[in-house]
């Protein structure tokens, strides 16, 4: 009986144009003389024409001014920058899934009530020392000479966190290629006296080397940084042709190879 | 580049925002998606590759989105309750009562679905994307998309009263 020939996929692909034309000749014919095979069919076709159809009139709702509108005030932030090549790595066909899928954590928070900045940008601050500059500012910007940090640092796959004894909270956001090729990870550090540090650091020389870090009080009891710090972190992030993050495989293969 | 890139994504904003309320089922919410989608795709428009279609891109782009959402959620207790969804608009009162039925029987058909098995079927069945495509978006093999999508619509299919329950399944089961 043909009916037993075809599979449920094999059937849906048909209905939908997707088959191979070999296999889709064969169930052409099975079709004229196996009534069970077209009720099989049926189901595949009448599916998807009534869920289309439910979902067509929709469109025709339209949408609202403020989405166009803000379309517009996106395009017209951009312009200007149109004619500049991007920064932004071409993303691959086929691109790998990032160590931390989750690592672009742009979305509606609390604004922060203020956002204190110290960015190295590779000036030698290294983790090893305290950063004198930055709190000469008046930043507690992280205990960045604490060994479990460092520790952290080497051995931590994205996505993972931990705290540690002090009520700290440590973890790894990403894992990344900056546009010189060193070796870079994101973090978020979230103090137990309730800041919040969100840091890149890049590994040269033997040691993490702080390239941004910007500190904030968070917003509200989440302990977690504001959208406003993360913004700022995009923003360097594309400006210093930071790549796609690393797949958990390229992830860990990089960290082997600094140990 | 092209000033039509704003015009082209202008042009797929109801299909945005009815993928994004497919995946959030709260309208709110569904447009915050949709304005997040396009301040990334404005960002990353380098990536994109005019050879492919624009809004797969824009839908992959969406999707994303959303996961960081529900990740956020996750982590931060930010609330989004996707149980009080308001997913089905109201019908057309002007409809035939058959039709509409047919219409608000397959939208909670829809809704019943595990949410895997939703966002396939929106975006093959609904919005036209192939199953490359799909896979492309959704970041899984096509044979898992393949395997999503026709339990879906067995199930769809049986809700609705469409006929017989098939007869066999593959053995290409990914998941």
């Amino acid at each position: 009986m043909a009916d037993a020939m075809f599979t449920d996929e094999e059937l849906m692909a048909y209905a939908d144009k997707e088959l191979p034309d070999d296999r889709a000749a064969l169930i052409d014919m099975a079709l004229l003389e196996d009534a069970a095979l077209s009720d099989r069919l049926a189901v595949f076709t009448g599916s998807k024409e009534a869920v289309a159809e439910a979902y067509g009139g929709d469109l025709g709702d339209g949408v609202p001014n403020y989405l166009v509108a803000h379309v517009r005030k996106v395009q017209a932030e951009h312009a200007g920058a149109g004619d500049e090549p991007s920064n932004v790595q071409k993303m691959p066909v086929d691109v790998p899934q990032p160590a931390n899928a989750d690592r672009r954590p742009l979305w509606q928070l609390p604004a922060a009530a203020a956002v204190a900045l110290a960015v190295g940008l590779g000036a030698g601050m290294m983790i090893m020392q305290p950063i004198e500059q930055a709190q000469q500012n008046g930043l507690q910007v992280a205990a960045f000479d604490d060994p479990e940090i460092m520790d952290a640092l080497g051995r931590m796959a994205s996505g993972t966190d931990i705290t540690f004894e002090s009520g700290n909270r440590f973890s790894v956001i990403s894992t990344f290629q900056d546009g010189d090729g060193s070796l870079c990870r994101e973090f978020e550090y979230d103090q137990a006296s309730g800041k919040t540090v969100v840091s890149v650091v890049c590994h040269e020389g033997g040691v993490w080397d702080v390239q941004f870090a910007v500190t904030a009080t968070a917003a509200d009891d989440s302990g977690y940084a504001p959208a406003s710090s993360l913004e700022t972190l995009d923003a360097y992030l594309s400006s210093t042709g930071a790549q796609l993050p690393m797949s958990p495989e390229a992830e860990a293969a990089a960290l082997a190879a600094i140990r | 580049m092209s000033d039509s890139f704003a015009d082209d994504i202008i042009a797929f904003l109801p299909n945005l925002r009815r993928f994004a309320l497919s995946l959030c089922r709260q309208a709110d919410l569904a447009d915050d998606l949709v304005q997040i989608t396009v301040e990334r795709a404005f960002r990353g428009r380098d990536q994109f590759d005019p050879a492919t279609r624009l809004d797969a891109w824009l839908f992959r782009i969406l999707r994303n989105a959303w996961i960081d959402m529900v990740r956020r959620k996750k982590t931060q207790g930010i609330e989004i309750d996707i149980d009080d969804a308001a997913d089905a608009r109201v019908v057309d009162g002007t409809q035939t009562v058959e039709t509409s039925l047919m219409l608000q029987s397959a939208k909670q058909a829809m809704a019943e679905l595990p949410d895997d098995q939703r966002e396939v079927m929106m975006l093959i069945c609904v919005e036209e994307m192939s199953y490359k495509e799909a896979a492309q978006i959704l970041d899984a093999p096509i044979g898992t998309v393949m395997s999503r999508l026709s339990r879906a619509r067995i199930t769809i299919a049986k809700k609705l009263g469409i006929n017989a329950a098939p007869a066999r399944s593959s053995d290409s089961e990914q998941e």
